[in-house]
């Protein structure tokens, strides 16, 4: 079997609009984001090692970008009754216990996800002022090892759309956990 | 018998890439840390013990000892995600495989994942998916209790236990076991693109978990109530 990567099918998508409850109480969709330049969407959930290897390098990122135009928003999407961990309850205690600085919607239809054409956790997708997704790809290149990272690929991708340059290096797709569908 | 160390010389023999792991916090999670770097379209990872081995949901598989049960993930690369049916034609696989090799035993299945032996649990599957990009990986968590079982869980058994004296587990029938399952899960995952379960799966599943009928879905339909695989 062929090992073919394409990422990068749906460059130039619109950001699918979008209505859903958050971790923090309020309810978010995307005309809330309109004074930023760049939007960066994130679909995780709780039980995904791939996640969880990563959602400090998240929280970190979300700090360095104090400041910025660019806003950083996570979903998850997973099926709750499947996965109980990953239910709305307990992505909000989640969200609460490691302080995540950023808002974290509930996906409980899917419909989210599906428009966005999700398909694992963490999937990851930039988009720039004129809501056009630029990236898609994977967080930096050792999701196992934070010591090991050479290279920040969504750090890299968010600055390259804040200034309207396109992205300097083939995107590689972030590995996870399938989505959970119903 | 050293349970873990028969899988491994199975693998071996049949040049299946393979990792035996003293310990391990769990099979699947050791396959989940590996996958960039899984260049066969299989790959069995074996543990002596497990100690974080993990079930459906939140639920956990608890070892009985070491190099008592088949702790193992087989690890199949795709070439599509795998579709809905794939629970129950995993679950059928094994059955098929435990039957064809025990075939005096009373094995049935108890959706979504436990295969019970004399209505007691004797194994335990756990799928997961892995996708990057277009590649799709797919992780059949499999524990099996061979030589004994945890104690503490009361509706438990062990193959051994329930074989009998005179045809006591030989290393024989470890390997025809492993042959049988591999032979199994290769001709399902043959089938995980398509959407609907053949007909004739759905009357092997109906027999195996004892439901009046098993759709093409994989709903269960039993006497008095209908549930879908997944619900389960």
């Amino acid at each position: 079997m062929a090992l073919t990567y394409t990422p990068n099918d749906s460059l130039g998508m619109l950001c699918p609009d979008f209505k859903l409850p958050a971790t923090d109480g309020n309810e978010y969709q995307l005309s809330d984001f309109s004074k930023f330049d760049v939007l960066c969407f994130l679909f995780i959930c709780n039980h995904c090692p791939y996640v969880q290897a990563i959602e400090h390098r998240i929280i970190n990122l979300n700090k360095a970008l104090e400041g910025k135009p660019i806003q950083i928003l996570a979903i998850c999407s997973n099926d709750a009754t499947e996965y109980p961990e990953d239910s709305f309850e307990n992505i909000k205690l989640n969200w609460q216990k490691k302080n995540y600085n950023f808002p974290y919607l509930y996906d409980e239809s899917q419909t989210v996800a599906k428009s966005f054409g999700a398909v694992c956790t963490p999937d990851i997708f930039v988009f720039n002022k004129d809501r056009k997704l630029t990236y898609r790809g994977r967080f930096d290149d050792s999701w196992k090892n934070p010591q090991q990272v050479t290279r920040e690929e969504l750090r890299t991708a968010l600055f390259e759309t804040l200034e309207n340059k396109p992205i300097s290096f083939e995107p590689i797709p972030s590995m996870g956990c399938s989505i959970k569908w119903k | 018998m050293e349970i873990a160390q028969t899988l491994a010389n199975w693998c071996q023999t049949q040049s299946i890439i393979n990792e035996l792991l003293p310990t391990v916090d769990s099979t699947n999670n050791r396959a989940k840390s590996e996958l960039p770097s899984l260049s066969a379209g299989l790959k069995v990872y074996i543990a002596e013990e497990q100690s974080h081995g993990r079930g459906r949901g939140t639920n956990t598989w608890i070892t009985p000892g070491k190099n008592k049960s088949i702790l193992s993930s087989w690890v199949f690369k795709l070439s599509h995600p795998p579709q809905a049916i794939t629970a129950p034609l995993i679950g059928l696989a094994l059955y098929r495989s435990v039957k064809n090799c025990w075939p005096q035993l009373n094995w049935s299945v108890k959706p979504p994942n436990d295969l019970l032996l004399s209505e007691k649990k004797v194994a335990g599957i756990l799928i997961e998916a892995v996708q990057q990009g277009d590649v799709n990986y797919l992780i059949i968590g499999l524990g099996f209790n061979i030589l004994s079982h945890p104690e503490e869980i009361s509706l438990a058994t062990h193959l051994n236990s329930e074989i009998g004296l005179n045809q006591a587990l030989q290393l024989k029938q470890m390997e025809d076991f492993y042959n049988s399952f591999n032979s199994n899960i290769n001709e399902m995952i043959k089938k995980l693109t398509q959407v609907q379960i053949t007909a004739e799966h759905c009357q092997e599943l109906a027999v195996a978990t004892g439901a009046k009928e098993v759709s093409p879905d994989g709903t269960l339909t039993y006497t008095d109530y209908t549930k879908s695989w997944k619900d389960l």
